[in-house]
């Protein structure tokens, strides 16, 4: 029986197959498509959430991260994306009745550039074209016209008076703050000898002419303002005429190349209007604003519209440019915080206060990728402040507006831009963990409705020979994609025998394409150091022996304590209720298996069984169920006609972390069993499996590495032939063991047995038969269940004589 | 061409202002000394004196008595607003300068006190009025009766490009092609030369370009290479090319003499 039990050394590991497939090296295989190997699903799903137009079907592209899920989704959006239009480009204009609401312009592809350019241009003729135009003969003579028209009346008011003035002998003379008349003499004003030698009627009546005369300078003065309004007002409908012949000629280029565009056509009318209201400060930066002409100056001469005062009303702020796109745009954004993903509004310092205007505000990706298709890291977009929400607010609303995170919170109250929202269609594909998105799932309402189309990438697909032969293709167009040496036949089918240990199965191969390339591209590394232009199968060995080396100190530690005797873990002769446990330990990259000791005690009691790990909360919750299910199986198995009499306990020795998982419960029960029946167990073997209350063995994970850290143990310890682990029958597909055990299991210095009951692997534990029970309920002497059920009728006993003198004492008392 | 002392005539404060910073410029790049001086009009405490005296305010229109006292304080303001300008101004340039308020009557001041200086510089008007800027009767005798060179400054240039000089005959005009030339290195400005014929016309060119290097050995070729012709009775199209510097010789004749330049050319224009 035991004979059947053991394991052939073909069962604990197995060799890839590549059978008909003809190549010496990944060269000679072609490596199209056969990155989206096991992953119909997901090629399916992602068909369905990339074509689906209707609202809320964006992706979330779920599964391992070591799939590379981005990629596959690149390339299949790739294909989509070129057969789709070019989306158009969108472009921020100033909006000249309300400089804080930039409007938003969409255009043809392309021609966001163009107009960009040539309204540059226009903007830097402007100035030009005004001054020639402003210049010019006929405009100076029409203004001095103006002028002197209007003027004509002051002056002739100015010429009467001062007629007047000098009929009476007076003269008009300019002081520092306006005029005063004084009377003159031979052309000269007159001394005040002159002025006293007048008689008093002389003066009265030069007295009388003053006062007249000067209420006369006072009327015209009175009237300046108003004719200078006038003047003003004529001189702007001037300015306005000229203003408009000089800009429709210069608009009339862009007008003829986007006649057919209304959004720019309005545009341009909106921006002549608004040149001919402002000819002045551009001609004039600051002008009339002594202030501002101090801190301003005039711009120099080749100055660019852009640092213009006036003219940066006329540029073009380009957001989205898809002139170079041959399709729909598809935009991966790494480094999705609010500001990358929504576009942000730059402010510049100007004499200590912020200011901005349509010129600042920058493009996000969701700008870049309106009519596309935007990749975000789910995680990343998640973890940045306000990103997450400012994402389904566009997505929502299906407008993209750009404002300030503290804007949209009221954080600010100083006067910022609202510009005006764009138009947004756009498919997002989040990428991130299974977990992310069980967990958006349940507590994001908005998530379900946005993200409908769910991609569930594999991670491990089935081996057989077909599939394996994909793999080898697989390998192949990784190497290529990764500009790799090629590899040889040989080292192929050891990485595809790798893939199976990845996932701890022999019938299944990983799929986790980022492990693979990594591998792939260590074995590279190793196969240069050796001076080989084709990676070979040692190349490959050593790329792992290597990587199990890099993450190995843990278990260098683990086994060297062990060996050193500070870690209890007797590998021969036998002991009665202690037995080889086996623990797989997984920190970061590394994951290794080691023996750990569990003993039982037990005692008379009723019918108990404390786990010691659990009373110090050192416990996990499925080691507490295993210990429940093993005290229900002794309770079903022994103590039908009698209660469990027995209060035992069981513990993981020298465990100083916590214990979870159920692989140990069978190894739980051999220990208690043992106790219970003082009945030695062999310390050469360790033990691993769950067991069920029936008492059958249940299947357990880390078979490999347990196997490999009791083996490792032995083997420093020296094989003498007799050391062997046990494991669960459901376990055999999942062995792919290193080469030194296979080697071993050859030679015969080491066993392993795959069991599916208690039974069995007591018989292996003890030598001794569970044994059945006869027409009378007892068990065959000599055997495991008769010694365990002796040791329970005899807690039985003595558990009664304590429940008879204690039920007898307690008359005693009452009768007193 | 050699200036050493610079007097700038001072009248309204904002019309003062570009004078103020274009002799300061001068004064500084010359290492000249600067006098700054504004005149209080002697008719104005005359007429003060006359108890039916009023002014009228020329921005409002409304009436104040003027006395003695009343010219006194708005002088004295006037003044110190004046002299701060100076100060800060030639303080800034790190030049010699000295500032001067004094009674009199302003062109015979003028006159005086222009005496011993290289150049004179006032402005054209009280109260610049246009490009067509009207010339104050003080501006115009000095550029007429001055015997030192005299810059009547356009109060509204800014940001001078270019000097342009008036010649006629080159042997007539070495004063002009000196100063001209001088003033554009100064100033960092383009200098040239307006002749009032066609340069081009190949005779006249050659005859022409023997005098000239006759008279200038060592910039003839610079002095042509800045020339340009022009038929003379159309001088005044320069009026177009605004910002700049014209130079003139008063003993040349141009129409009708330093009023009839003035009146049509709205720049600023020295005369030698």
């Amino acid at each position: 029986m035991i004979e059947n039990q053991k394991l052939t050394p073909e069962q604990l590991y197995r060799k890839c197959e590549l059978g008909e497939i003809d190549f010496e090296t990944t060269k000679d295989l072609s490596h199209n498509d056969y990155a989206f190997m096991g992953q119909n699903r997901a090629l399916t799903s992602a068909g369905f959430g990339i074509k689906m137009k209707l609202d809320g079907y964006n992706i979330y592209a779920l599964g391992p991260e070591e799939v590379d899920k981005r990629s596959l989704l690149e390339t299949l959006i790739n294909r989509e994306a070129a057969e789709l239009k070019v989306p158009g480009d969108w472009v921020y204009v100033c909006n000249f009745k309300e400089e804080q609401k930039p409007v938003a312009l969409k255009m043809r592809a392309g021609d966001a550039v163009r107009l960009r350019d040539m309204m540059n241009r226009f903007a830097e003729e402007l100035p030009n074209v005004l001054t020639s135009v402003f210049e010019s003969e006929e405009y100076q003579n029409r203004r001095q016209s103006i002028e002197e028209k209007l003027k004509e009346k002051e002056q002739q008011d100015f010429n009467d008076i001062q007629k007047k003035a000098e009929e009476k002998g007076l003269s008009i003379m300019r002081t520092p703050m306006g005029y005063s008349f004084a009377p003159v003499k031979k052309g000269k004003v007159m001394s005040m000898d002159d002025i006293q030698k007048m008689s008093d009627r002389e003066k009265e009546q030069l007295e009388e002419v003053v006062q007249e005369l000067q209420k006369e300078l006072q009327k015209i003065l009175r009237q300046i303002p108003e004719r200078q309004r006038k003047i003003r007002r004529k001189r702007e409908e001037l300015n306005r005429e000229f203003a408009e012949y000089s800009v429709k000629g210069l608009l009339e280029e862009v007008r003829r190349e986007f006649e057919y565009d209304e959004g720019v056509i309005k545009y341009l009318n909106d921006a002549k209007n608004d040149i001919i209201e402002r000819v002045e400060e551009i001609l004039n930066p600051g002008g009339g604003n002594p202030f501002m002409q101090a801190v301003s100056q005039k711009p120099k001469q080749n100055i660019s519209p852009s640092e213009h005062p006036v003219l940066w009303r006329y540029t073009v702020n380009v957001m989205v440019n898809n002139s170079d796109l041959k399709g729909a745009p598809m935009v991966y954004e790494d480094h999705p915080i609010y500001n990358n993903l929504i576009g942000r509004i730059e402010h510049v310092s100007e004499m200590g206060a912020l200011t901005t205007d349509f010129t600042y505000l920058k493009p996000g990706a969701l700008h870049k990728a309106n009519g596309g298709f935007l990749i975000l890291d789910a995680l990343r977009l998640l973890t940045q402040p306000y990103a997450w929400e400012g994402l389904k607010r566009a997505l929502l609303s299906k407008k993209l507006k750009v404002e300030a995170p503290g804007e949209m919170y009221g954080l600010f109250s100083t006067v910022t831009l609202q510009p005006a929202p764009i138009d947004l269609d756009v498919k997002v594909v989040l990428v991130g963990s299974r977990m992310l998105y069980y967990l958006l799932c349940a507590y994001d309402e908005d998530f379900k409705n946005l993200f409908k189309a769910e991609v569930d990438f594999e991670e491990e697909i089935d081996r057989n020979t077909e599939t394996q032969q994909m793999y080898a293709q697989l390998i192949a167009s990784l190497i290529q994609k990764h500009d790799l040496n090629p590899m040889d036949r040989q080292a192929v089918a050891k990485i595809i025998e790798h893939t199976s240990r990845m996932v701890s199965d022999n019938q299944k191969m990983s799929i986790r394409t980022r492990d693979i390339t990594d591998l792939l591209k260590e074995a590279e590394y190793w196969s240069r150091e050796e001076g080989q232009d084709i990676t070979g199968v040692e190349s490959v060995m050593k790329a792992v022996e290597h990587r199990r080396y890099r993450s190995g100190r843990l278990k260098d530690r683990y086994r060297d304590e062990i060996l050193r005797n500070t870690i209890f873990i007797d590998t021969e002769g036998t002991q009665t209720g202690q037995v080889n446990g086996l623990s797989v330990v997984a920190l970061g990259n590394s994951m290794f298996g080691h023996p750990t000791r569990i003993t039982a005690r037990v005692r008379p009691g009723k019918g108990e069984v404390i786990n010691i790990e659990r009373e110090v909360e050192m416990s996990g919750p499925i080691h507490s169920k295993g210990i429940l299910i093993l005290s229900a199986y002794l309770g079903a198995q022994y103590a039908i006609d009698n209660p469990l009499s027995l209060s035992a306990s069981l513990v993981f020795e020298q465990s100083y972390g916590g214990v979870d998982g159920d692989s140990a419960s069978s190894t739980e029960l051999y220990a208690l069993l043992s106790a219970i029946g003082d009945i030695p167990i062999k310390q050469c073997y360790a033990v691993t499996g769950s067991v069920n209350q029936h008492g059958e063995i249940q299947p357990i994970g880390g078979v490999n590495e347990k196997i490999e850290g009791f083996f490792e143990i032995c083997r420093w310890r020296g094989l003498t032939g007799g050391e062997g682990v046990i494991i669960p029958k459901a376990n055999i597909k999942n062995l792919m063991l290193n080469d030194e055990i296979l080697e071993a299991v050859k030679e015969d210095k080491f066993h392993i047995y795959a069991i599916e009951t208690i039974d069995e692997g007591m018989k292996l534990l003890t030598g001794l038969e569970m044994g059945e029970q006869d027409e009378q309920g007892n068990y065959p002497k000599g055997s495991v269940n008769y010694a365990v059920k002796e040791k329970l009728n005899r807690f039985t006993s003595i558990q009664k004589q304590f429940m008879g003198k204690d039920n007898h004492s307690e008359v005693k008392k009452t009768e007193r | 061409m050699r200036i050493s002392s610079i007097i700038v005539a001072m009248d309204s404060v904002s019309g003062s202002h570009p004078l103020v910073e274009i002799a300061v410029e001068l004064a500084h790049k010359n290492d000249a000394d600067l006098t700054a001086v504004f005149i209080e009009e002697h008719d104005w405490f005359e007429v003060s004196r006359f108890n039916f005296s009023h002014q009228v305010s020329s921005l409002t229109g409304s009436v104040s008595p003027l006395t003695e006292d009343h010219i006194f304080d708005q002088i004295r303001a006037h003044s110190s607003l004046l002299k701060q300008m100076v100060v800060k101004s030639s303080q800034k340039h790190e030049i010699r300068y000295s500032y001067r308020s004094m009674r009199g009557f302003v062109k015979r001041k003028l006159m005086e006190l222009s005496s011993g200086k290289n150049l004179v510089i006032i402005g054209r008007n009280r109260h610049p009025d246009g490009r067509y800027a009207k010339v104050g009767r003080t501006a115009l005798y000095l550029a007429e009766n001055c015997p030192v060179p005299v810059l009547v400054w356009n109060n509204r240039t800014s940001g001078l490009q270019n000097i342009t000089g008036l010649c006629k005959e080159p042997e007539s005009s070495v004063k002009v092609v000196d100063w001209t030339l001088k003033l554009g290195k100064l100033l960092d400005c383009e200098s040239r030369l307006a002749w009032p014929d066609d340069i081009e016309r190949r005779e006249e060119f050659k005859v022409r370009y023997q005098e000239i290097k006759r008279l200038f050995p060592e910039k003839a070729e610079e002095i042509m290479n800045i020339s340009q012709a022009f038929p003379g009775e159309k001088i005044y199209t320069l009026r177009h090319q605004h910002e700049q510097l014209i130079v003139v010789d008063r003993k040349q004749e141009w129409g009708s003499g330093a009023e009839d330049l003035l009146r049509q050319l709205p720049h600023s224009i020295l005369f030698l």
